[in-house]
C-alpha cells in the first residue's frame, strides 16, 4: 500500500496554503520587478536593445531560483521546528512524496517571475521580448523547473543535516545567481569558474533560455538540454540519498525533534 | 536615568545578536562570498556591454550599497525584540522602548562599513579601478557615513515591521531594490524620469554614494562635503520619522494592547 | 488493509531497551529490558513519572526510533523490519501543541494527513468533517489553528490520530494542559474508542485518569516495568493512601492524631502546620473527625502522589528503583 501520490497532492496543497496565508514567503516574487528595472536600466542605458531579453530573463531566473534558497530549503528545517516531521515520519507516506510535493508548489508558484519581468519590460520601457524558438523555451524551462525543484530539495535535505549550513542559507543566492550564468553568461566568469560553474544545471539551462529568445538557431539543443535534465536528476538523487539518510539517523538516534 | 548607561547595555545586547546572526566562518565564507558574488554580479554587467567605464560605475555602486543592504537589516533586527519576548519589558521599562530600539541594531552599520569597504578595496583592482590610498582612505570614511546614514532608514522600515510583523522582510528589501533601481546605483539618477530623481533624492545612502563617487573621481572636497552633508540632512528627516513611528507603535500597543508577553 | 496478525497481541513488547548518548557521559538507558502485552480492543495505561521511558517506548512503536535492542511488534509485524506495514495501523497523538501547521485551519490539516494515510481526496474531507465533529471542533474547523487554545489543538491532535482509521492508539499525555470539560469529554472519546474495538496505549503522570480510563495499567520507571495491575489497584491505593492537611495543630493534638489507627506518621510541614499519612483506607476519616472536634477548621485531604504510590508498589514487592 503506497500513499505516494495522496500526500504529493496534499503537500503541494498545503503549501500553497501556507503561501496564502503568509504573503511574506512570496517575498522573493515581490523583488523579481525590481531585479528587471535594474538590470533592463543598465542595458537600456548602455543602448544595448540586444541584451534586453537577458535582462529581462534573468531575473525570472534569480527569483525561480531565489525561492528554491529561501522558500523549498526551509521545508524541513520548519516542518521539523514545529514537530510536523516527526509526525510526518509516522505515517505511511514517504517523506520523499511530502517533499517533492511542497517543493514542486514552491517551484511552480516561482515561474510566475517569467511574467512579472516581462510585464516590467512591456510596460516600463515599452520593450517587448518575443520567444523565437518556442519549443525549445518551453522544453527548457521545464528542465530548468526541475532543476530548481531538485536544488531546493537538495539545500532542504543539507540545510538539516549539516551542523550550521543553514546560516549560509542568505548567502546562498548571488553566488548560484553567478554560477548559473543568471544575467552574464558563464563564458564571461574568469576559466576555473567555467568550469565550475558546467557542474550546475542552471548554467547550461540558461545558456539555451537565451538562446530561445534569439533568432539564430540553437546549436546542439538536444545535448544541452540532456546536460540540464541530468545535472538536475543527479541532484535529485543526492537529494533524496540524503533525506534518506537523514530519516536513518533520525531513527537511530533519536533526534528527530530538534537536533 | 544615565541615557549612556542604557545605550551601554543596549549596545552589548545587539554585540551578542550580532554572534548569533554570524560566526566568524559564516561571516567570512558566507556573508563575504555573497557580498562579493553581489558586487561581480554587478560588475561583470559592465565587461557584458564591453565598456570598462560602466564597469567601474557598476562596482562602485554595488560595493557602496552592500553598506545600504546591511544596514537595512536593522529592520529585521528590530523585531528580534518582539520574537523574544521582551518587546512588552522594553516597553514597560522606565528607559523607553524608543531609544533602546534605535541603539540596539548599531552593529550593522559596522560590519555594512566593513564588508563594503572590503568589497571595494578588494574588487578595484580585478575591474580596473585605480585607487591610491588618499583616495582609498576617503572612500572607507564615506562608505561609514554611507552606513550611519543609511540606517535611520533601516530604523524607519523596523518600526513598521514591529507592526506588520509578517510583513517585516518586505519592507527593508523594497526600499532597498528602490534605492537600488532609481538611486543611481547601476544607472544615472538622470536616467529616470524627473519625478523619480527627487524621489531618489530622499535617501541618505543616494547622496553617500554619490559622495564616494566624487572622491573616487578626484572632484573638489568641497563638492564631496556638500554631498555627504544632504546625507546627514535626510537621515536627520528618516531618523525623525522612525522616531515618530515607534512611539506611535508603543502608545497604540498600549491602548490596544497588541504587545503581548511572550509574543 | 493487511490482516496479518489480527489475532495477534495488539502491542508487543519484549525485552526492550533503548539507549541514549550522552556528552561525554556513559549512554542514558531510557527503557531497559521492557515487557508489555496490550490485547485488541484494551485500554492500557502507561503510567510513571517525567522521564520514566514513556516517550521512547512511544516513539519506539510508532517507528521513528529504533530500539537497541529487544523487539516490539503490532498485530505481530515487528516495528523495525515491517516499519512501513506497521504505520497504517497506528494512530499517535504525541502531548502538546507540535505537530500541526499552524497557519492552516483545522479542516484542511486533517486532510492533508488523511492524504498521508492514503486517502483519496473526496475521503479525506468526509473523514476530516466527521473526525472534526467527533471531537467537538467542527463550529471552528475553518479557522486557522494558531488561533486554537492549547485544548482545542490537543482535540484537533486526537482527530488526527484518528485520521488513518487506525486500529491501535499511541496517546502520549494527551490530556496534559486540557481543560477540565475537554479531558472530561476526552474520557468519552477513549470510551468509544475501546467500544470500536481499538486498542489504546495511554501515557500519563494523572493517576486518576489512569484508574478511571484504563482496563490495565502498567507501572514504569528509570524505563523498567514495575508492576502491571488492574487499575483497581491502583484505586486501593490511593484512598488507602490519603493524605491530611491541617493548619493551627497544637503539639498535643498532633500526638494525639499519631496515636490514631492507621495513620503512618504525622510530619511537621511548618509552625503548627502538618501533614498526616495514612495507610489504611477509611482511616483519614477518623483523623478528620479529631481535628475538627479540636476546633482545627483548616483542613484539607488530597491522594498520595505519584512518587508515594511508587514508593508503596516498590516497598510491598521490595523491588529496587535504580538512581
Amino acid at each position: 500500500m503506497t500513499a505516494s501520490s495522496p500526500a504529493f497532492w496534499a503537500a503541494a496543497r498545503a503549501q500553497l496554503t501556507e503561501f496564502r496565508r503568509d504573503p511574506g514567503t512570496l517575498l522573493t516574487l515581490a523583488t523579481a520587478p525590481f531585479f528587471a528595472v535594474i538590470l533592463l536600466s543598465v542595458t537600456e542605458h548602455g543602448g544595448r536593445a540586444d541584451l534586453a531579453p537577458y535582462a529581462l530573463l534573468a531575473p525570472a531566473v534569480m527569483a525561480s531560483i531565489g525561492m528554491a534558497v529561501m522558500e523549498a530549503g526551509e521545508t524541513i528545517f520548519r516542518d521539523r521546528s514545529t514537530g510536523v516531521l516527526e509526525a510526518v515520519l509516522t505515517t505511511p507516506a514517504p517523506l520523499t512524496a511530502v517533499l517533492t510535493g511542497r517543493i514542486a508548489a514552491i517551484t511552480a508558484v516561482s515561474l510566475v517571475g517569467i511574467a512579472e519581468c516581462w510585464l516590467v519590460g512591456a510596460l516600463g520601457f515599452g520593450v517587448v521580448v518575443a520567444v523565437e524558438h518556442p519549443l525549445v523555451f518551453a522544453l527548457t524551462l521545464l528542465a530548468t523547473a526541475a532543476g530548481v525543484a531538485a536544488t531546493g530539495m537538495l539545500l532542504a535535505a543539507v540545510f538539516v543535516v549539516g551542523r550550521n549550513v543553514r546560516s549560509f542559507q542568505n548567502s546562498l543566492t548571488f553566488p548560484l545567481y553567478l554560477l548559473g550564468g543568471a544575467m552574464v553568461p558563464v563564458a564571461f566568469l574568469p576559466a576555473g569558474f567555467e568550469a565550475l560553474s558546467r557542474l550546475f544545471f542552471l548554467s547550461w539551462a540558461t545558456d539555451l533560455l537565451r538562446d530561445s529568445l534569439a533568432p539564430a538557431p540553437v546549436a546542439h539543443f538536444w545535448p544541452r538540454l540532456a546536460a540540464v535534465a541530468g545535472l538536475a536528476a543527479g541532484m535529485f538523487a543526492a537529494a533524496s540519498w540524503i533525506a534518506h539518510r537523514m530519516v536513518r539517523r533520525v531513527r537511530r538516534t533519536g533526534t528527530v525533534g530538534f537536533a | 536615568m544615565n541615557a549612556i548607561a542604557v545605550l551601554r547595555q543596549t549596545m552589548w545586547s545587539g554585540w551578542t545578536d550580532l554572534r548569533i546572526v554570524y560566526t566568524p566562518t559564516t561571516w567570512a565564507f558566507g556573508w563575504m562570498v555573497r557580498v562579493l558574488c553581489q558586487v561581480v554580479f554587478y560588475s561583470t554587467l559592465g565587461s557584458l556591454l564591453g565598456d570598462p567605464e560602466r564597469t567601474r560605475y557598476l562596482l562602485v555602486g554595488a560595493a557602496v550599497f552592500i553598506a545600504a543592504n546591511e544596514t537595512m537589516m536593522a529592520s529585521a533586527s528590530t523585531t528580534w525584540e518582539r520574537l523574544s519576548g521582551t518587546l512588552a519589558l522594553l516597553a514597560a521599562a522606565p528607559a523607553g522602548m524608543v531609544t533602546v530600539l534605535a541603539a540596539r541594531s548599531w552593529f550593522w552599520i559596522a560590519t555594512g562599513t566593513v564588508s563594503s569597504s572590503i568589497a571595494l578595496l578588494a574588487l578595484a583592482p580585478v575591474f580596473g579601478l585605480g585607487l591610491g590610498a588618499g583616495e582609498a582612505a576617503a572612500a572607507v570614511a564615506l562608505v561609514f557615513a554611507t552606513a550611519l546614514t543609511n540606517y535611520a532608514v533601516g530604523l524607519c522600515c523596523g518600526s513598521l515591521s514591529l507592526r506588520f510583523h509578517r510583513m517585516r522582510n518586505v519592507f527593508s528589501n523594497l526600499v532597498l531594490l528602490t534605492m537600488t533601481a532609481f538611486g543611481g546605483v547601476v544607472v544615472p539618477v538622470s536616467f529616470w524620469p524627473t519625478g523619480f530623481q527627487w524621489f531618489a533624492a530622499a535617501f541618505p545612502a543616494v547622496h553617500g554614494l554619490e559622495a564616494v563617487r566624487l572622491a573616487v573621481g578626484g572632484a573638489p572636497a568641497a563638492a564631496v562635503l556638500a554631498a555627504v552633508g544632504l546625507a546627514f540632512a535626510t537621515a536627520a528627516g528618516w531618523l525623525a520619522v522612525a522616531a515618530a513611528s515607534l512611539w506611535w507603535f508603543q502608545r497604540d500597543a498600549r491602548r490596544t494592547g497588541s504587545i503581548d508577553f511572550g509574543d | 488493509m493487511s490482516h496479518i496478525g489480527i489475532d495477534a497481541p495488539a502491542v508487543e513488547v519484549r525485552a526492550l531497551v533503548r539507549d541514549f548518548r550522552t556528552r561525554g557521559g556513559p549512554p542514558r538507558r531510557a527503557l531497559d529490558a521492557f515487557d508489555l502485552t496490550v490485547a485488541p480492543g484494551e485500554v492500557h495505561g502507561l503510567l510513571g513519572p517525567n522521564g520514566a521511558g514513556k516517550t521512547t517506548l512511544c516513539k519506539i512503536l510508532s517507528t521513528i526510533l529504533l530500539p537497541t535492542s529487544g523487539s516490539a511488534a503490532v498485530h505481530g509485524l515487528d516495528v523495525v523490519a515491517d516499519a512501513k506495514r506497521v504505520r497504517p495501523l497506528l494512530g499517535i497523538v504525541f502531548g502538546g501543541e507540535r505537530g500541526l501547521y499552524a497557519r492552516m485551519t483545522a479542516a484542511q490539516n486533517l486532510r492533508f494527513w488523511a492524504a498521508l494515510y492514503g486517502l483519496g481526496r473526496r475521503e479525506g474531507r468526509r473523514r476530516a468533517a466527521e473526525l472534526l465533529d467527533r471531537v467537538g471542533l467542527a463550529p471552528r474547523a475553518d479557522e486557522p489553528v494558531e488561533t486554537f487554545s492549547r485544548g482545542m489543538k490537543q482535540r484537533l491532535h486526537l482527530a488526527r490520530g484518528l485520521v488513518g482509521d487506525p486500529r491501535v492508539l499511541l496517546l502520549d499525555e494527551p490530556t496534559v494542559g486540557m481543560d477540565p470539560v475537554s479531558a472530561h469529554e476526552f474520557r468519552d472519546l477513549v470510551e468509544s474508542l475501546r467500544a470500536e474495538g481499538r486498542a489504546v496505549l495511554l501515557t500519563t503522570h494523572d493517576m486518576a485518569e489512569a484508574e478511571a480510563l484504563c482496563d490495565r495499567v502498567s507501572f514504569i520507571d528509570g524505563g523498567r516495568l514495575l508492576r502491571c495491575e488492574d487499575p483497581r489497584v491502583l484505586g486501593e491505593l490511593l484512598s488507602r493512601h490519603e493524605r491530611v492537611r491541617a493548619a493551627g495543630v497544637p503539639a498535643a493534638l498532633a500526638e494525639r492524631i499519631a496515636a490514631l489507627p492507621g495513620v503512618e506518621r504525622v510530619r511537621e510541614t511548618g509552625p503548627g502546620a502538618v501533614l498526616v499519612e495514612t495507610d489504611r483506607g477509611g482511616a483519614a476519616l477518623p483523623v478528620l473527625r479529631t481535628l475538627v472536634e479540636a476546633g482545627v477548621t483548616d483542613v484539607s485531604t488530597a491522594p498520595p502522589t505519584l512518587e508515594e504510590v511508587y514508593l508503596h508498589l516498590i516497598g510491598e514487592r521490595g523491588m529496587a528503583v535504580r538512581p
